[in-house]
């Protein structure tokens, strides 16, 4: 808190930080997914905006800036619009807490893969529900909240999307 | 007149850097209009939806968009002095007071404050062209005239030659009385 303003009132390490990176995974059908023996998820279709997602195991949202994360759980339904912080305050957001939120750290602790970075919550989220993740496990996960946002400065404004990735 | 202190000579002189410029077709075209003077925005011609910043299609019905002339008006919801800035021309432009306005005519657009611009103020929006030649949008006091050219900030949108170096040539008189081709 004590670092130094970048815009007010957002300081340096609620910046997400540039780095390299990677990350795939497969899209292909059920069948050919268990004839080669892997582990497979499904996407249950993209959410309705304030319908109240209280059967979510986790939430994976893009973090940019902690503001942007604050925006995803007002915005998909977690609660009414100018009531985040309360839901903040009553809420543990851990992996045995009450809503599992950006399980690997997000984006603020591992940084931003230039354009890999949209599919970093989806990588997670996928890693969580088909238990293989890379650090702790989210206990009884079954299915994610996926959230992504973004923005082209000058230009195009805002684009949102998300989707409900469930274990098959 | 007030104007801006002169530069000190021992400060490394201004290297002329511009905004970033590139931007899409659409937003190319409200540059046009926002260099004629005009505030026009992209509205729809089937729901008749207001649209900011330019698409090339409605958001709420995909209809097709015409510029229109909008009202002026709007109210600032949120600011911000940008204070680290990873572009070259605002690095050396620092701080710089940006804001979140409702627009009296629908969308919600980021604009330029005027200096003394705050949170919950009603403001008159001006499109200008920046000095990549793109349109931006400017929040200046609802009331009365605001004289862009004795803002620190808002000056960098104006062309007035006191302070500035100005190139004096001795083009071909004709040059000076050209009314176009």
């Amino acid at each position: 808190m004590a670092a130094r303003a970048i815009s007010d009132p957002v300081h340096l390490y609620d910046c997400v930080m540039p780095c390299a990176g990677a990350e795939a995974f497969i899209v292909t059908t059920p069948e050919r997914a268990e004839a080669l023996g892997l582990k497979a998820a499904q996407m249950r279709g993209a959410i309705e905006r304030h319908n109240a997602p209280s059967d979510m195991h986790m939430l994976q949202a893009y973090d940019d800036y902690p503001v942007i994360v604050a925006m995803q759980i007002e915005d998909l339904g977690f609660c009414e619009k100018g009531a985040v912080s309360r839901f903040i305050g009553k809420n543990e957001f851990g992996m045995q807490g009450s809503l599992p939120l950006n399980t690997n750290g997000g984006q603020l602790s591992a940084g931003q893969a230039g354009a890999a970075g949209g599919f970093q919550n989806v990588t997670e989220a996928l890693r969580q529900i088909l238990r293989m993740p890379l650090g702790a496990q989210v206990p009884g996960a079954t299915r994610a909240l996926v959230s992504g946002f973004g923005m082209v400065n000058y230009d195009r404004g805002v684009c949102s999307g998300a989707a409900v990735l469930e274990a098959l | 007149v007030r104007g801006p202190v002169k530069k000190d000579p021992l400060r490394p002189i201004d290297l002329g850097h511009v905004p970033p410029a590139p931007r899409s077709r659409a937003a190319m075209a409200m540059a046009v209009r926002a260099g004629q003077g005009r505030f026009m925005l992209q509205a729809c011609v089937r729901c008749e939806a207001v649209t900011y910043p330019p698409r090339d299609c409605c958001p709420a019905c995909w209809g097709a968009l015409a510029w229109r002339d909008q009202p002026q008006g709007g109210r600032v919801v949120a600011q911000t002095d940008v204070r680290v800035s990873a572009d070259i021309y605002f690095r050396g432009q620092m701080p710089w007071r940006i804001g979140t306005v409702v627009l009296d005519a629908g969308p919600v657009a980021v604009a330029h404050l005027a200096e003394g611009v705050v949170v919950g103020d009603p403001v008159r929006v001006v499109q200008r062209l920046d000095r990549a030649g793109q349109a931006a949008m400017i929040a200046l006091p609802a009331e009365g005239t605001y004289d862009m050219s004795e803002d620190r900030q808002l000056r960098q949108f104006t062309a007035e030659p006191l302070h500035r170096r100005v190139l004096v040539t001795d083009g071909p008189d004709d040059a000076l009385h050209w009314s176009g081709d």
